[in-house]
């Protein structure tokens, strides 16, 4: 049904977008979900170079791919000096020193903006830039006495196609000097494109809290009432999830192992009694969770290493088909995203989904369900076992409104003179072509000027974000390029999910001892 | 599942409508990047970007092969790019260089062979006015 209205959807507008609007790709062979990601061997089908050991290059306009151990294409080979040139139709990777592409430009029509900058997604083998293991996406710290990690900003927006939105609770941050400062940092082997950044203040009544919805509005949590909660195999989670302790609740090995077999979830499962004043009000249920590294393995070991250097085409190429942008992003939000239901006396009823928002820092979240009818409510939360960590549950009744939201963009850059600052924060005010391009090491300490809250209130700052990441190509992976010679596109489907948890089983432990040891210095030595 | 399927039906229409893609051919270049690098003092030097090295970058400038100290840098613009870097130079600026996979001893001396030169130009050389072409 979903394919059949896809089709059709693209027969009624293909004409409109491709006769009245300029060149794109799209094309009725790309829609079929069986023709998307079937390449049938390793290749880049973007303008890439071969740098060779000997310093010299060979220039491929329309990529390369694979076979054995060669790279053939159209190439244009040139010496050392660059004085002269040959026409290559193949290099052995034993001459290749470094591998390079380029991402095409993207502009804005009939717009005088200038286009987003040329990605080079690069590959270095001897660069020594990629000893980091994992990647991460922006990070955001507070700078009040240590700095204390707050936020992992847009965590699944791992291409430009994936540029997403996304607002993240600040728990340490303090009014200090007329204003609040973060440090925004690029922390892994990864470029990062930010698009905009805010700081939002909200003051809200006293003895209540404030968090971030699923859709980015903020929901106010008053009071913290009583519950009992279970999880899936029965184990009482009530006093392990009553505090924000950083000791969470974490799945059941067991349940990964059937995950591995066939898809299955855990729950937590929640029963709050209802007291009679406060039936018929909302109920809010708050959250402080973040996703283990299983959909890590899921990015690095299924969707981009297995693919070789097919990767690289695949981040850079195969995401811009919006059609199979959406299908990755759909699935993936739909089995690593968190599910909220509540119970309405005859069955579970789904009241919201949460996305994944990364494994390094912890996130604050806040969903309203409906009215509580009864002298007892029960709410459940469900996740593919060891997808998550909760650290925290609490649950109020009612949702009272924020008193005072304010936005407010950063107004100068900690050690930079203000014509160089202005470089750095003019394209964070506006969500549009104009990005802030960060590599790996780099930070900056933004400073947003603010006044005190409204006198009678209490305050709760979060920062709210738009952009994508791209990550880097490992050495390993292009080693093990060399090795494949099947076409394997990521095809998202249980298969994926199935696999993904057996690698968990069994790397889980390594990867999270070594996580945090493989971060990439800050310049400026920040931490 | 209807607001999913309006969603690609904009997303398609406004990626029809919007944007087009350009060939990034146009950034395939044998050379490394044209730079402007500001230095401390207030001069600058315009060249090809050859070399990120751990003490510099190297340049070929109109009049030579030039070596330039990470501390007399304070700007680097690339100017196809218009993208204008003031630090973390050894990570940000291989990419845009000839030869980011770095250069052997000979390969060094061979292109200063090619150049007539016995050594890279240094920018205090140069400006005492003398350059040890």
């Amino acid at each position: 049904m979903k394919k059949g209205r896809i089709l059709l959807c693209f027969t009624l507008f293909l004409p409109l977008i491709t006769a009245g609007c300029g060149f794109y790709r799209i094309s009725p062979k790309e829609i079929e979900p069986e023709q998307i990601g079937s390449g049938p061997s390793p290749q880049v089908n973007t303008p890439a170079k071969a740098h060779l050991k000997d310093g010299g290059v060979v220039l491929f306009p329309d990529g390369f791919k694979v076979e054995g151990e060669r790279l053939l294409g159209k190439g244009e080979k040139y010496d050392l000096t660059r004085k002269s040139r040959t026409l290559a139709e193949e290099v052995s990777l034993n001459e290749v020193a470094a591998l390079e592409h380029y991402e095409k430009d993207l502009q804005v029509v009939e717009s005088t903006v200038t286009s987003v900058p040329v990605v080079a997604v690069g590959f270095i083998g001897a660069a020594g830039l990629l000893k980091a293991l994992f990647g991460s996406c922006p990070t955001v710290y507070s700078l009040e006495g240590e700095p204390r990690l707050e936020a992992e900003l847009f965590s699944h927006s791992i291409s430009r196609r994936f540029e997403g939105d996304d607002l993240d609770r600040l728990s340490e941050i303090k009014l200090r000097d007329g204003g609040y400062r973060l440090r925004l940092a690029n922390e892994a082997p990864e470029t990062h494109y930010i698009n905009r950044i805010s700081l939002e203040t909200v003051d809200h009544p006293a003895g209540t809290r404030a968090f971030p919805s699923p859709d980015g509005r903020i929901v106010v949590l008053a009071g913290d009432e009583p519950y009992t909660a279970r999880s899936r195999r029965g184990a009482d989670l009530t006093s392990r999830l009553a505090a924000a302790d950083g000791l969470p609740y974490r799945s059941d090995l067991v349940l990964v192992n059937d995950l591995a077999g066939g898809i299955t979830e855990d729950w937590i499962e929640l029963t709050v009694p209802v007291p009679t004043e406060e039936r018929g009000k909302p109920m809010v249920l708050a959250l402080r969770l973040r996703n283990t590294l299983m959909a890590t393995v899921l990015l690095y070991d299924v969707m981009l290493k297995a693919q070789g250097i097919n990767a690289l085409d695949w981040l850079g190429e195969e995401t811009r088909n919006p059609l199979y942008a959406w299908r990755i992003y759909r699935w993936f939000e739909r089995n690593y995203g968190l599910r909220v239901e509540y119970w309405d006396g005859d069955r579970f009823v789904p009241a919201a989904n949460l996305s994944p928002t990364g494994p390094i820092a912890w996130h604050d979240v806040a969903v309203v369900l409906p009215t509580a009818a009864g002298s007892e409510a029960r709410i459940r939360v469900s996740y593919l076992p060891d997808n998550w960590m909760v650290d925290w549950v609490g649950v109020g009744f009612g949702a009272p409104q924020p008193l005072a939201v304010r936005s407010i963009f950063a107004k100068r850059v900690d050690g930079l003179p203000a014509e160089e600052a202005e470089r750095i924060l003019a394209p964070l005010r506006m969500k549009d072509s104009d990005y802030l391009v960060t590599s790996p090491g780099e930070s900056h300490t933004l400073f947003f000027p603010a006044d005190p809250p409204t006198p009678g209130t209490e305050r709760t700052c979060f920062i709210r974000s738009r952009g994508f990441y791209v990550e880097w190509l490992r050495e390993d992976w292009f080693k093990d390029a060399m090795k494949v010679t099947e076409g394997t596109t990521f095809e998202p489907g249980d298969k994926a999910i199935m696999q993904t948890a057996r690698l968990w089983l069994g790397k889980k432990e390594a990867m999270e001892r070594m996580f945090t040891a493989t971060k990439i210095p800050l310049a400026g030595g920040g931490q | 599942m209807k607001q999913a399927f309006l969603w690609v039906l904009i997303s398609a229409l406004l990626a029809g409508c919007t944007v087009h893609v350009i060939g990034p051919k146009n950034a395939l270049i044998p050379e490394g990047e044209p730079v402007v690098v500001t230095l401390a003092g207030g001069d600058q030097k315009e060249g090809e970007l050859l070399e990120v090295t751990d003490t510099g970058l190297i340049l070929q400038e109109h009049d030579g092969l030039s070596a330039v100290n990470y501390q007399e840098m304070r700007q680097v613009l690339l100017s196809r790019y218009s993208l204008s870097l003031s630090g973390d130079w050894q990570n940000k600026l291989p990419l845009y260089s000839r030869y980011p996979q770095g250069l052997t001893d000979g390969q060094r001396r061979q292109l200063l062979a090619e150049a007539g030169q016995n050594d890279f130009l240094r920018s205090y050389e140069k400006a005492k006015g003398q350059p040890s072409k």
